[in-house]
This record gives C-alpha cells, sequence and structure tokens, in this order.
C-alpha cells in the first residue's frame, strides 16, 4: 500500500492556494459587477412589472333590484391604475342602509374587502376576481415598446347580491328613527319591518347610522337589531300568555285578581303601573299588569315557561344569516325561586336581541310557525324555512286577539288604525347595569312589538328606543312611531307590500272597523 | 488506563466534517430558493407544467441519501468498483452521442439546445456525463494509487491519457466542451498531486491533442435547420431559439461552434458589456441590478425569460439579482471553504488513494463550480456548465452529494 509523500501534501495545498486564489478573482470580479458598475449596468434592466385591474364588485340590491351598494367608475382611480383601483363603491341610500349592508374596507392595494355585514358575507361572491397584465419595463422605468402588454386574465366582475330588502321601507324606517331619537332623546333606536309569513326582513333602520359610503375607520355599522341585546320588558309577556293559553290554564276572559296594584310575596313587592282589581284576562294584558303576568309565571311553571320561550325562538341565535347575531341570553330558573321566575314571566332577568322578539309575534301573526328570519335571497330566490310550530294556531288566534286588545283599549293604544285592527304590546324595561350588577338608574328600554292586519298579518314590525330622556313608556314613545310607520308603509306605492295591503283594505274596509269594536266591547 | 480524546490515539469515533457539511446545507439551501423564485417565473410563462421546486426537492432528498451512502460506506470499496464502473459509463457515454453518426433512438435520445447529453428512459432522463465525473475521480485515485503506478513517467500516465481522451472525445461529441475542460483540469491536478509533472505540461497537453484533433476529425451528421447565426448578439424575442441556435453542426463544425462562443467575449479587463454576447450581458444586468442587497427572493425578472436556462447554466446570476452582493459571496465563500475543508482532509490521510480520492472529489466538485461562476461572471466565454448543490439537474445533483458523502468518509477513516 502507498502511502502519501510529503511532496503530495505540498503540492495539495498548492492547488488549494490556486483555487482561493481563483475564488478572490471571483469575488472581485463580483464586487465589480454588482457594487461598481450596479448603476450602470440597472440601466439595462428590461422586466416585466406586473399590474393588476381591479374587478368590479357585485352590487347589493335590494327586492325590488334598487342599488343599496354599487361600484362605480371612478375616473379619478383611474390616474393610479395599480394602487387604487378605478372603481368606487357607492351606497345610494348612504346611513339609510348601512346596518344591512355593511361596509367594505381598503385592505388589498387595488381594491376592497368587506369588513362588516353582507359586504362580508358574502365577500366571495361579491368580489370577482382581479384581473392581471405583464408587460416589459426597462431599467429607466420606461415601458417596452418592442414586446406587447401580456394579458394574464381580465378582471371579472363579481356577482350581486340581492336582499329582501325593501330599499322603500328601509329608507322610511330610517328617517322615522332618526326622528324617533331625535324627539325623544334616546341613545339609540331601531325600527324592523317583517313579513311574518316568510321570515323576510323588510326593513332594519337603526340610528344613529354610518354611511359606509364614507368610510372612517374606527365606525362599526353593526346593526343593533340583532348583535344588541336587552331587557325586553312587557312586550316579553307573550310568552307567558302563550306557555298559559297553550296548556289551557287560561282563556281571554278568565278573571285574574290583579292585588289592586300591590302584589306583596315573601321574596318581593310586586307593583303595577296603572292599579287593577279581579279583571279579566284580556284587560290585565290590554293594561300590561306585571302582577297578572307573575301569577301567570308561577302558575306556568319555570320548565314549561322557558321551554316555551326556546320554542319561540329565544335564547338561540336565529339565523345563521344575519352577521354578528347575539344569542340572547335565557337560563332556567331554579324551580323554587319563584320569584326569578315570575320576573322572567313579565320580561326581566332575561335578555332578547330586537330580531328573536319580532320573529316571536311573526310566529304569533304565523298561525304559530315560528319562521327563519331571511336578510338575502339565495340562489333559487327566497327560501321561506319553518322553523317549528312553536304554538299551535288556536293559541296564535287567542294571542292575536289579547294583543288586540292592547292596542284597541290599553297600553297601545296609539298604534290604533283607523283602516284595519293592529295586534301589538308594548313593553318599558329598565337597562341593565355596564356591570352586570343590578339596573342603571334613570335608564329605560321602550319597545313596541306588533303586526297587522291584525285578521290576516301583513306586516310585523319593531319600534326600539332605548334610554330616551324624558317619558320613557313604550306605549307613549314606540307606538306613536309605530303608527306613523304603519303610515308610511301603507301610503308608499313603491313599497312590496303595498298591493297585499291595498286589496286587503279595498276588499273588506268595513272589517278592521267591525273587529276593533268587538274587541272594544270585550 | 487513560483515555485520550485528542491525537493519533483518540478513541473517540471521528466527528463528520461539520464545516464541509454545513458549507454544503448552504448551498443546498440557496439553491432551493432560487429554484423556488425561478420556477415560479417558468410556470408563469407555462415552460414547467409541473414546476420546477417540485422536481428539485425530491431530488435534494435523494441527493442527501446518496451523501449519507457516500458517507457511511467504507471508501476502500469505491476501489474496486471503480473499473467496471469506469466501463459501464463509458459505454453510455458512447450510447448517448450515437445520434452524431446517425442513429437516433425515438424516445432514447433527446436533444436539448442542440447538444446530445442526455438520454431518456422512460419518465428519467439520464445525464452520463454527470455519472461519469466521480467514477472517473475514483478510477484516477485508484490508479495512481497502485504500487506499479509511475505518475513521474509519461509511461505510467498512458491509462489515464487514454481514457481521458476517450471521454474528451466523447464529450466534445456531445458537445459538452466545458465538461471535458474541467475532467482534463481535475485529472492534471491529481497527477500533479501525485507526484507527477508539473502541471499543464505533458498530461494537458496528451490529453488536449487527442481529444481535441479525435473531435475535430469526426464528420457532423449533416442537419437540415441549420440557421444562420451563432449565439452572439441574439435578437431578443426569440431568446429562446438563439441559445439552441448555439448547436456547432449548424455552422459546420466544433470550430465555428468555438470561434462563436467567443466571438460574443470581451475579456474581463476591458469592461464592455453591451459588446458581450446576449447570455452574458443579461448575466452582468441581472447581477448588476441586484446590487449590495438584492431585489428580494422571488423578485427577479431575469428569470422570466431573460435568462434562458437560469436554472441549470445562470442560477447564481439569480442569486446575484435577488439577494444581491451579498448572497453571490455567500455563495463564493462556501466554495472556498468547501475547497478548503476537502484539502484539509486530504492532507491529514496517510494512505495515497484517501488522500488522492479527497483531493480529486474536492477539485472535481471546485473546478465546475469554478467554472459555472466564471461563466456567469462574464470571466470566461460562454459555456453550458452547472453550479453543483445549486442547479436544477438530478445526475448532478446525486454526484455531486455523493462526492461530499466520500469526502467526509475519507475525514473520517483518517488512514
Amino acid at each position: 500500500m502507498r502511502m502519501v509523500e510529503h511532496r503530495s501534501f505540498r503540492r495539495a495545498r498548492i492547488v488549494l492556494a490556486a483555487g482561493i486564489l481563483f475564488w478572490l478573482v471571483v469575488e472581485a470580479r463580483l464586487v465589480q459587477i454588482q457594487l461598481v458598475r450596479s448603476a450602470e449596468l440597472s440601466r439595462d434592466v428590461v422586466h416585466h412589472r406586473v399590474e393588476y385591474l381591479a374587478a368590479q364588485r357585485g352590487a347589493i340590491l335590494d327586492r325590488h333590484g334598487m342599488p343599496l351598494a354599487i361600484s362605480i367608475f371612478s375616473p379619478d382611480g383611474t390616474q393610479d391604475l395599480a394602487n387604487r383601483g378605478p372603481y368606487g363603491r357607492d351606497y345610494p341610500l348612504g346611513d339609510a342602509a348601512g346596518a344591512v349592508t355593511g361596509l367594505v374596507g381598503r385592505t388589498s392595494p387595488y381594491g376592497f374587502t368587506g369588513k362588516e355585514g353582507i359586504e362580508s358575507q358574502f365577500e366571495s361572491l361579491l368580489r370577482g376576481s382581479d384581473g392581471r397584465v405583464r408587460y416589459l419595463i426597462t431599467g429607466s422605468g420606461l415601458a417596452c415598446a418592442f414586446e406587447p402588454l401580456r394579458i394574464d386574465r381580465l378582471p371579472e366582475p363579481g356577482a350581486s347580491v340581492s336582499l329582501t330588502i325593501d330599499g322603500v321601507y328601509q329608507a322610511l324606517a330610517q328617517v322615522e328613527a332618526e326622528e324617533l331619537r331625535r324627539s325623544s332623546d334616546a341613545r339609540w333606536t331601531a325600527i324592523l319591518v317583517m313579513r311574518p309569513s316568510t321570515g323576510e326582513i323588510l326593513a332594519a333602520a337603526a340610528s344613529p347610522s354610518v354611511d359606509p359610503g364614507d368610510f372612517q375607520p374606527g365606525l362599526s355599522s353593526a346593526n343593533p337589531l340583532w348583535t344588541r341585546q336587552f331587557e325586553p320588558g312587557s312586550s316579553f309577556k307573550i310568552v307567558v300568555l302563550a306557555a298559559a293559553v297553550e296548556r289551557g290554564l287560561v282563556t281571554p276572559e278568565t278573571l285574574i285578581d290583579c292585588e289592586n296594584g300591590r302584589w306583596v310575596t315573601p321574596a318581593r313587592t310586586w307593583h303595577d303601573t296603572s292599579p287593577l282589581g279581579v279583571v279579566s284576562l284580556r284587560t290585565a294584558v290590554a293594561r300590561s299588569s306585571n302582577i297578572a303576568a307573575a301569577k301567570l309565571g308561577i302558575q306556568v311553571g319555570s320548565s314549561d315557561f322557558v321551554r316555551c320561550a326556546r320554542n319561540l325562538g329565544f335564547g338561540a341565535r336565529t339565523s345563521p344569516h344575519l352577521s354578528a347575531e347575539a344569542p340572547g341570553c335565557l337560563h332556567e330558573p331554579e324551580a323554587r325561586r319563584r320569584s326569578a321566575l315570575a320576573a322572567m314571566a313579565m320580561g326581566q332577568g332575561l335578555s332578547v336581541t330586537g330580531v328573536q322578539l319580532l320573529n316571536a309575534f311573526c310566529a304569533i301573526a304565523n298561525g304559530g310557525r315560528l319562521m327563519q328570519p331571511i336578510l338575502a335571497f339565495g340562489d333559487e330566490g327566497i327560501l321561506p324555512t319553518v322553523v317549528r310550530q312553536a304554538i299551535s294556531p288556536a293559541t296564535a288566534r287567542t294571542l292575536t286577539d289579547l294583543l288586540r286588545a292592547a292596542v284597541e283599549g290599553g297600553t297601545g293604544r296609539a298604534a290604533r288604525h283607523d283602516l284595519f285592527a293592529v295586534a301589538g304590546k308594548t313593553g318599558t324595561a329598565q337597562v341593565a347595569g355596564r356591570d352586570g350588577v343590578g339596573y342603571m338608574e334613570g335608564a329605560y328600554i321602550a319597545t313596541f312589538a306588533g303586526f297587522f292586519p291584525a285578521d290576516a298579518p301583513q306586516v310585523a314590525m319593531l319600534v326600539i328606543a332605548a334610554e330616551p330622556r324624558g317619558s320613557y313608556y313604550g306605549g307613549a314613545l314606540c307606538a306613536p312611531a309605530f303608527k306613523r310607520m304603519m303610515d308610511l308603509i301603507i301610503a308608499a306605492p313603491g313599497g312590496c307590500l303595498y298591493p297585499a295591503l291595498a286589496s286587503e283594505l279595498s276588499a273588506a274596509p268595513l272589517r278592521g272597523w267591525v273587529h276593533a269594536s268587538e274587541v272594544g266591547r270585550g | 488506563m487513560v483515555e485520550r480524546t485528542r491525537g493519533p490515539l483518540a478513541t473517540r469515533p471521528p466527528r463528520p466534517d461539520f464545516l464541509l457539511l454545513g458549507a454544503t446545507a448552504v448551498l443546498l439551501a440557496i439553491g432551493v430558493a432560487v429554484m423556488a423564485s425561478i420556477g415560479e417565473a417558468r410556470d408563469a410563462m407555462g415552460k414547467e407544467p409541473h414546476g420546477i421546486l417540485a422536481r428539485h426537492l425530491p431530488r435534494v432528498v435523494l441527493g442527501i441519501i446518496a451523501c449519507a451512502g457516500g458517507a457511511l460506506i467504507r471508501v476502500e470499496t469505491w476501489r474496486w468498483l471503480a473499473k467496471p464502473f469506469l466501463c459501464l459509463v463509458l459505454v453510455l457515454l458512447v450510447f448517448t452521442i450515437l445520434p452524431r453518426f446517425g442513429l437516433t433512438i425515438d424516445h432514447v435520445h433527446v436533444q436539448r439546445n442542440g447538444a446530445f447529453r442526455w438520454f431518456q428512459v422512460g419518465p428519467i432522463s439520464v445525464m452520463p456525463g454527470e455519472l461519469f465525473k466521480p467514477v472517473f475521480v475514483v478510477w484516477l485515485a485508484h490508479f495512481l494509487s497502485l504500487p506499479h503506478a509511475m505518475p513521474h513517467k509519461l509511461r505510467g500516465l498512458v491509462p489515464p491519457m487514454v481514457v481521458g481522451g476517450l471521454a474528451v472525445l466523447l464529450f466534445g461529441l456531445q458537445p459538452a466542451i466545458s465538461t471535458a475542460a474541467g475532467l482534463i483540469v481535475t485529472a492534471a491536478l491529481m497527477i500533479y498531486v501525485a507526484g507527477g509533472p508539473v502541471p499543464g505540461a505533458r498530461t494537458l497537453l496528451c490529453m488536449l491533442v487527442l481529444g481535441v484533433t479525435a473531435a475535430v476529425l469526426t464528420p457532423w451528421a449533416p442537419r437540415a435547420d441549420a440557421a444562420s447565426s451563432a449565439a452572439v448578439a441574439a435578437p431578443r424575442n426569440d431568446v429562446e431559439e438563439s441559445y439552441s441556435s448555439a448547436a456547432p453542426e449548424q455552422a459546420g463544425g466544433i470550430w465555428a461552434y468555438v470561434t462563436g462562443r467567443l466571438k460574443g467575449y470581451v475579456p474581463p479587463w476591458k469592461w464592455d458589456p453591451r459588446r458581450l454576447c446576449y447570455h452574458s450581458h443579461q448575466s452582468l444586468i441581472a447581477l448588476g441590478f441586484g446590487g449590495l442587497g438584492g431585489q428580494g427572493l422571488g423578485n427577479g425578472c431575469h428569470s422570466y425569460g431573460r435568462l434562458p436556462e437560469s436554472h441549470t447554466d445562470y442560477p447564481l446570476a439569480a442569486i446575484g439579482e435577488e439577494l444581491g452582493w451579498i448572497g453571490t459571496t455567500v455563495v463564493v465563500a462556501a466554495w472556498a471553504l468547501i475547497l478548503f475543508r476537502g484539502i484539509r482532509i486530504a492532507c491529514n490521510t496517510v494512505r495515497l488513494y484517501s488522500f488522492l480520492l479527497a483531493v480529486g472529489m474536492t477539485v472535481n466538485l471546485v473546478v465546475f463550480a469554478g467554472v459555472n461562476a466564471a461563466v456567469v461572471t462574464a470571466l470566461v466565454p460562454v459555456t453550458g456548465q452547472t453550479m453543483p448543490f445549486i442547479s436544477y439537474g438530478g445526475g448532478g445533483m446525486l454526484m455531486s452529494l455523493f462526492s461530499v458523502g466520500v469526502l467526509d468518509a475519507v475525514g473520517r477513516s483518517r488512514t
């Protein structure tokens, strides 16, 4: 076996030295090319520049095809095509529909991205796909003339989304909500209009609202009608009534002792705003007696009561299509804590969202069938979904009768209408403390929920005024607003319910009168 | 008994050469990064429908396995396999250039860029030139360390000169001039360190004369698709064609091929990039555009058709454009480190076979990397040479990493 001679090691080191020298030459050359002559060489660079062509974002349309949000060509954007995109986002109704459409933000450099509401929920549909072009530019920034612009793909506009919203009603409801907030000096107001037979949301206006076209960072367009939860107060009494009537415990004529407005129980003393003696259930409901509701609640029992509430859609999100919907809060009270049950029967100690409350009223108007609220049309048009038969049709009729009494001769008198019977219920509740303990001093939330015409319901409507100053009763604040909205809806010729309501009114103009007088006598 | 941990009698098992392996790993990582970038560009141009990176990564993995194999198998084993392997690879080389004599087998012989360097076996394309390099080094190390070897006498160098001359002839016929040249340099340096005559003298001359005269005398098969120009000052919009038009048969033999390449060459001491041939010019532009810190990974624009074959022949230019002078300097430093560690391993050996094997493997890697770097920086005329560890290509990757494994095995055997 041959061993390495010393000469070989020496020669290997010479090879190493030569190799290192070679790499030093390469390195020196790299210094020359990349550092010394870099600027000179960069002038000869010819390279592709990629630019994106913004796709036109799909429109959000109301049920008639009127745009609530639309992307329009804005010529000032063409100056800087790569960074701004040639399209602007316009909201024709301004702040009136902001709580429904939601907002977009310029998150990508060449387009919009939905941030809230429908804009974000249907982002993938609305967005479309951006186009892409490439062209050559030289190092001095000039486009090369000898190679044509290559279009990789053309922009594909996004699809439109049709909402169940009726733009006319939405605009009217917004005006009315603004007016109500101005006149009552409330912290916020909201008006929700639904169609009981299908669960379509026709208008969902809120004040204060943001104009999504005038985007300011930090603003939120969240719709309080399904993102805020509050104690409903008396309007929640429909639940205890439904439970009691469903079980056959009471009829509208059943007599109830309302204890002359003061009922002392070991746990708590109950008060009524207007003291009543022994009256029929109809009268007790019409005058919104808390004591009657408390007694009914205790009679029904907590498990039946909570089951009925859950059947009517409380305590859970109503629809997967409402963005950021709150679930409300509904816990079954302990069986022995009857005062807690009694409080819940009159709408305290639980929280609901506006859409939950009105959807329960819709179920009553709809023969007891609870529908899923719909805000956007599906691909195959509108798809009304029955959630469940919440109460029997007979119970629904009885409740309609009771609610009609509340409007005809009770707390909701201000919502009476000359042409037809209205069914509705006022509600006044204290606002729960921000820290979750007790109630805020002097802070109330007034509601009025109802539907009309009572015998063939076409529209259900909810009016909320939160934390007003001065008068804070639902009957005094919200019922008049309800009445004004009714007048506007009947008169609105562009509205979706106009034909149905017109035929209703022309077919039996006197029927409403007849019914109203009957109820009044009862 | 005192256990010694250092010195020649150390009982601790020898550790792998982490600096050598680390430098290799750095080059591999840079290669993967730049392949991702180039692959994306070629993908966007619709050139490689399946993406370069997707095929590069498995080759890296296979190469690492080959490296482990080379490191774990005793170096003596290769000694006995050298001769049969050499014969096999020579046969493969002859098979590769059969089309030059009009014997094309469809779907097996592929012409790329006017050269016959590959043949296709099903989905795998084999490049015998890559196989030949390490096999030749092993065989030469074996031959020169035989007891009766006489590297200092011309008589003792006849077999290497015959084998080398034959290889140079075969490479010249492909044509792959730079591979032939690199092989000559490797062989010359191995003979030199084995105690032979001063490099460049007789060995080099003999191999050159043998190879080149044979290549010149061989008649070229006539081709119908003869184009006029060589790779000089090609119009920009048919870059790909200009690259393939470097094929020698179009302009009449090897001399036209060589002179065509030389026409577009400006020696480095004259700074005039615009007079360089298209490839060298674009390569310098890419490097210069990168500047100190580069345009950022994936932002290079020369991969978009400006630099043809950037994934095989010009990855260093892409690195220079995207990672800048810093990136290319890391590559240069890694190569210098590989050279240094390889020679160090050689100098720690005792037996001539191990010594020659280490020197040969090191030189074989570094010479071809050096040729590639010199081409990219326009120090030498354009020639299609890949950079080991970085360039795209399965055979090269496999054999280069195998060479590193063998180097490491030599280093750990300490004999």
